[in-house]
């Protein structure tokens, strides 16, 4: 988000302090694309990330008092719209029954295509559905990390300002994050050279 | 690029990231605007006045109960110290009786 962006969403938050409910349809706006985005990306689920993008506008609104721009506002809602859906996975994880070998013997052949065939649409969406799958043998926060870094674009200062740790954890966790991505990848196919 | 994102080139985890780590295709114009529509009708009211009615509501209810407990609550009159008081044996009791 660019300085200009950053300006408005911080007038809009103060008419919004004011009493002009309506201005928060702007923030809505503003953000709507890639608050989305990382839903779809984390929780994998139109309808899951439809709902937790909702939730995560109105506990935004609810917040927003607290909202005190010593960091941009992005910063300030990615650091929400993360919490919210590390709380969705953490909850998902304890309830989740297939186990990595089970998808293992159903998807190697899929990942073994995807991995050696040139890319196109049909591809696209059985990759989609494939990276779904893996992801959800990550951990939740392997998972929630890896999303915000490679999908979201996040540099390593506004993924330490939205994980709010330090450079050094945010280096340790993306390293372990993608070698726990490689190994779930490696199951499906010893053979798979990239 | 900053220092800070002079990562080491890693070609493996590059190929894998650009096969299986897209970002998902961005909402339309529509989609945003139903959205919008969406969570602006979900949101409680934020008047200077409604915020003071938040407090202001509970705080004059629980007043009015209490002053409604106080008013109804029978005050003990002087029969009623009269029973206690000969029902003691304590001699300072027993003169404030006969008094």
């Amino acid at each position: 988000m660019n300085s200009r962006e950053q300006i408005n969403d911080d007038e809009l938050v103060s008419q919004i302090l004011s009493g002009d409910q309506d201005a928060y349809a702007e923030i809505l706006r503003h953000h709507h694309a890639w608050v989305i985005g990382l839903c779809r990306s984390t929780l994998g689920d139109e309808t899951l990330a439809e709902d937790a993008a909702q939730e995560i506008f109105l506990k935004a609104y609810r917040s927003l008092a607290r909202f005190k721009k010593n960091s941009s506002f992005s910063t300030w809602l990615y650091r929400i719209a993360s919490n919210h859906c590390l709380d969705l996975l953490r909850r998902r994880t304890r309830q989740k029954t297939q186990s990595l070998d089970e998808l293992m013997e159903r998807e190697e052949d899929s990942f073994h295509r995807l991995l050696t065939s040139p890319p196109d649409q049909a591809r696209s969406e059985e990759a989609a559905d494939l990276v779904r799958k893996t992801l959800d043998c990550l951990s939740p926060d392997y998972r929630l990390i890896l999303t915000l870094r490679e999908t979201q674009g996040l540099s390593y200062q506004e993924l330490t300002e939205t994980l709010n740790c330090s450079l050094d954890a945010v280096k340790a966790r993306l390293q372990r994050a993608r070698a726990d991505f490689k190994e779930t990848l490696r199951h499906f196919s010893g053979r798979v050279s990239v | 690029m900053t220092a800070m994102e002079n990562e080491p080139k890693d070609p493996e985890w590059e190929k894998l990231s650009r096969i299986f780590l897209q970002p998902t295709q961005p909402p339309s114009a529509a989609q945003t605007e139903a959205f919008v529509c969406r969570v602006m009708a979900r949101l409680e009211p934020q008047t200077p006045v409604g915020n003071a009615l938040r407090w202001l509501t509970p705080a004059l209810g629980f007043a009015l109960a209490v002053s409604m407990v106080l008013a109804l609550r029978p005050a003990p009159n002087a029969n009623d110290l009269s029973s206690i008081l000969s029902q003691s044996n304590d001699p300072v009791s027993v003169l404030a009786l006969e008094e």
